[in-house]
C-alpha cells in the first residue's frame, strides 16, 4: 500500500507533534518533537533534542512503532492520527527519528473518528479532507 | 505516592472553562501505540484523571488488554502546563457494577459526576466544523497515576513527582 500524505497534513506536521511509542510489552511514552525537519509523502523526520529522545530511546530500540499526532492547535485542527515504524539516525547532538507512515486515521470527534485514511485513493482522501478543512496553522 | 497540584488540576479541565486540550496515549499488549486528542479532561481526588469515552475505538481496544496509560497536555503548550501523567487506566462504562473500585473510585461517583458529560460541560467553545453532531459517551476513563514528568522544552522527561 502507497501512502501519501495530503500538503495539508503536511503542513500540520510541520509545527511540531506529540510521539507516542510504547515498549515491546505495551508501555506507551510520551514525547514532544518541536521541531521537524522535514515532510514526504510517506515519511517524517523529527529533529530531537537528547532530553525529547531520552524519553522513547530504550523503546524505539526494542520496538520500532510509533503513533504520531500534531501537538498545538493541531490537536483539534489537524484531526489525524499517523502510525509508522520508527528508525534513529544520530546527527552531532540531534536524533533523527525517521519514521516511515504506513497508517493515518481521522480523529475527528464522530462518525469519522478512527476511520483509516490512507486506504482511500490519494485523490479521495484529499477530496475528502478538503470537503471538512482547509485551514492552514497560522 | 503522586498528588497533583492545585495548578494542574486548575490546567486538567475542558478548554472552555480555561483548561487544555490532552492526548491520551495507549498501546496494545504487543507493543503498537496509539494516540488521540481529546476536550473532555477532569480531576478526581487527588491522583486521578477523568476522560470522557466519546468515540473512542483503537484507545478502548487497548485498555481492555493492557492498562497502561499517558496522559499528556497537547494545548496550550506555552501555559507552563509540562506535564506528562503516567499510570493504569480503565474504561468506566455505563453497567460496571457500581461498588467496581479503581484505585479508590468507584464506577457509581464517576458515572453519577460524569456520566453525562456533554450536558455538563457542552463543547460550546469547539469549531463548528470539528464538534460532533450528537454525543456519544458510554464511558470514563479513569487514570490513576503514578509518575508525573515535565514536557517543557529542554526538560522533556523529567521527573516532577
Amino acid at each position: 500500500m502507497t501512502v501519501k500524505l495530503t500538503e495539508r497534513m503536511k503542513a500540520w506536521i510541520k509545527i511540531g507533534c506529540h510521539l507516542n511509542v510504547a515498549t515491546k510489552t505495551g508501555i506507551p511514552l510520551v514525547t514532544v518533537s518541536r521541531n521537524v525537519k522535514s515532510v514526504s509523502d510517506d515519511e517524517a523526520v523529527f529533529a530531537l533534542s537528547q532530553d525529547e529522545y531520552s524519553v522513547i530511546g530504550a523503546a524505539l530500540a526494542e520496538n520500532p512503532w510509533v503513533a504520531f499526532g500534531v501537538s498545538r492547535a493541531g490537536g483539534i485542527r489537524a484531526c489525524f492520527q499517523f502510525k509508522g515504524k520508527g528508525s534513529i539516525d544520530k546527527e552531532g547532538d540531534i536524533y533523527n527519528l525517521k519514521v516511515k507512515i504506513s497508517e493515518f486515521y481521522c480523529t475527528k470527534p464522530g462518525c469519522y473518528a478512527g476511520t483509516r485514511l490512507d486506504t482511500k485513493p490519494a485523490q479521495e482522501c484529499e477530496e475528502w479532507e478538503h470537503g471538512l478543512w482547509t485551514d492552514l496553522p497560522k | 505516592m503522586v498528588k497533583l497540584t492545585n495548578e494542574m488540576k486548575e490546567g486538567l479541565v475542558v478548554p472552555g472553562k480555561g483548561g487544555s486540550l490532552i492526548y491520551l496515549a495507549t498501546s496494545s499488549l504487543d507493543g503498537k501505540p496509539n494516540i488521540a486528542a481529546m476536550r473532555y479532561i477532569d480531576t478526581y481526588k487527588d491522583d486521578k484523571l477523568l476522560v470522557a469515552d466519546m468515540f473512542l475505538l483503537k484507545t478502548k481496544a487497548n485498555l481492555k488488554e493492557n492498562p497502561e496509560c499517558t496522559i499528556t497536555i497537547c494545548h496550550p503548550m506555552d501555559s507552563g502546563r509540562d506535564w506528562s501523567f503516567k499510570g493504569k487506566a480503565v474504561d468506566i462504562e455505563y453497567g460496571f457494577p457500581p461498588d467496581f473500585d479503581w484505585h479508590g473510585a468507584k464506577a457509581k461517583d464517576i458515572l453519577e459526576g460524569w456520566g453525562d458529560w456533554h450536558n455538563k460541560e457542552p463543547p460550546d467553545e469547539v469549531p463548528p466544523d470539528v464538534v460532533y453532531p450528537k454525543a456519544a459517551q458510554r464511558g470514563i476513563v479513569v487514570l490513576h497515576v503514578e509518575e508525573i514528568y515535565s514536557i517543557e522544552k529542554g526538560k522533556v522527561g523529567e521527573k516532577i513527582q
